[in-house]
Order: C-alpha cells, then structure tokens, then sequence
C-alpha cells in the first residue's frame, strides 16, 4: 500500500478524488475514528488479456512436455508431493 | 470474448496434450487460472525455477490470486475436495461465464454462481 487513505466523513465530500485514485491503479485505505478499517480497491477492468490461440500452441509445441492423460497427470503430482513432503501425502 | 476458467486438469492438459483439451476453442477468450494450477503445472512436469518458456506459457493466462477469502469460501464447500472448491471459487471471484474441466464429478454440478461448467467449448457463441 502506498500510504493514501480517506476518511468515512470524507466519502462524502471527496468521492471525485476517490474515483481518480481508483482509476489510477491506486488502493486507498479507509479510515473510521482513527482507524484503518479496510481498503477500497480499483477493480479490475482493464486488464483483459485473450488468448491467441496460434500464438498459446506455439509456445505449447516449444515446451514439448510429454503427451499425458489425466491419470497420469494426477500420478505424476502425487508422486510429485510424496517425494518432496514424503510417504502418508495421498 | 468470453471469461474462461480452466481448471488445474484442463489448463495442465493443454500444455500436455490431454486428449480432449482444445486450444483452438479459447481463441480470443480470456482465460483464467488459479496461481494453484502453476504450482501444480511444475511438480507435474519437474519444471525448475526459472523456465522462461513455461513463464511465457503461463503469461497468456489471466492469473487468480488466492486469498484468504477465496481459501475461506473453499474451506466451506461446495465439494469435499478443496482444491476443487479453490478452482470453484476462483472462476467466481473473477466473474468467469464458464468453468472448463474434464472432472466428472464437477460436471455433474452444471454450475457455479455464474460459472456454467463444461467439459469443451464449442463453436457456439458464449454470453458475456
């Protein structure tokens, strides 16, 4: 957080600098008799990533893992957990 | 253009060629994952840390951080599985149409909050 905050009294008179904080990327932290009591946040609209699909089957084709059904997806990982936090992990 | 969650099986079977995982169908859609799923994409395939190319795979998905809300709701449901309720909640908390995953039991659900899980995308043009 970088230290803005606003006020329950001051959600009433200075909402517009609220708004454009907010649509500035920033948190800011509200304040009720002299205590944080939560944070308001932007929400996240503009980030919108979509998925090139010939682009997302180039970099699938570079990584060039192993063909695996969900079986053996689910076998490797308990493997997986049994090795590094050892036997009784199912 | 629609909001897509992949399951942990769905996402980790696209980048090893599950049968039935389809990449072509996520085409223009946004797709989101639980940062879970990365942690199990690594163990599954024994991927070091720093992998560059695995990095730029799981770049092209929108990442759902887990917080303590989402562990909350999960810890209460709706299945007895809580990584399953984790990816549940996640496409939740990112307001996804659709829930993709090749788990049978969750099929079974149809939906979650908005969520409509579904095994495959088809052709058919998604809401949102």
């Amino acid at each position: 957080m970088n230290g803005l905050y606003i006020t329950t009294t001051e959600l009433r008179t200075k909402s517009a600098e609220l708004v454009s904080l907010l649509a500035a990327g920033s948190d800011v932290n509200l304040v009720h008799r002299s205590q944080i009591i939560g944070r308001v946040i932007p929400k996240d609209t503009n980030r919108i990533k979509t998925i090139s699909a010939k682009k997302l089957q180039r970099k699938i084709n570079k990584l060039d893992f192993p063909r695996l059904t969900a079986v053996e997806i689910d076998r490797r990982y308990r493997l997986a957990m049994m090795e590094k936090h050892g036997q009784g992990i199912s | 253009m629609a909001k897509v969650f992949l399951d942990a099986n769905y996402f980790i079977g696209l980048v090893n060629r599950t049968p039935k995982t389809n990449v072509e169908a996520l085409n223009k859609h946004s797709a989101y994952i639980s940062c879970l799923s990365c942690h199990i994409l690594f163990y599954v395939n024994k991927i070091k840390v720093p992998d560059e190319k695995t990095n730029s795979f799981i770049n092209d998905f929108i990442v759902v951080n887990l917080t303590e809300s989402i562990l909350k709701k999960a810890l209460g449901g709706p299945t007895p599985d809580l990584e399953d309720n984790i990816q549940l909640h996640s496409a939740a908390a990112s307001d996804c149409n659709v829930f993709l995953t090749s788990d049978a039991k969750l099929l079974q659900m149809k939906f979650f909050g908005k969520s409509e899980l579904i095994s495959s995308l088809s052709p058919r043009p998604i809401n949102g």
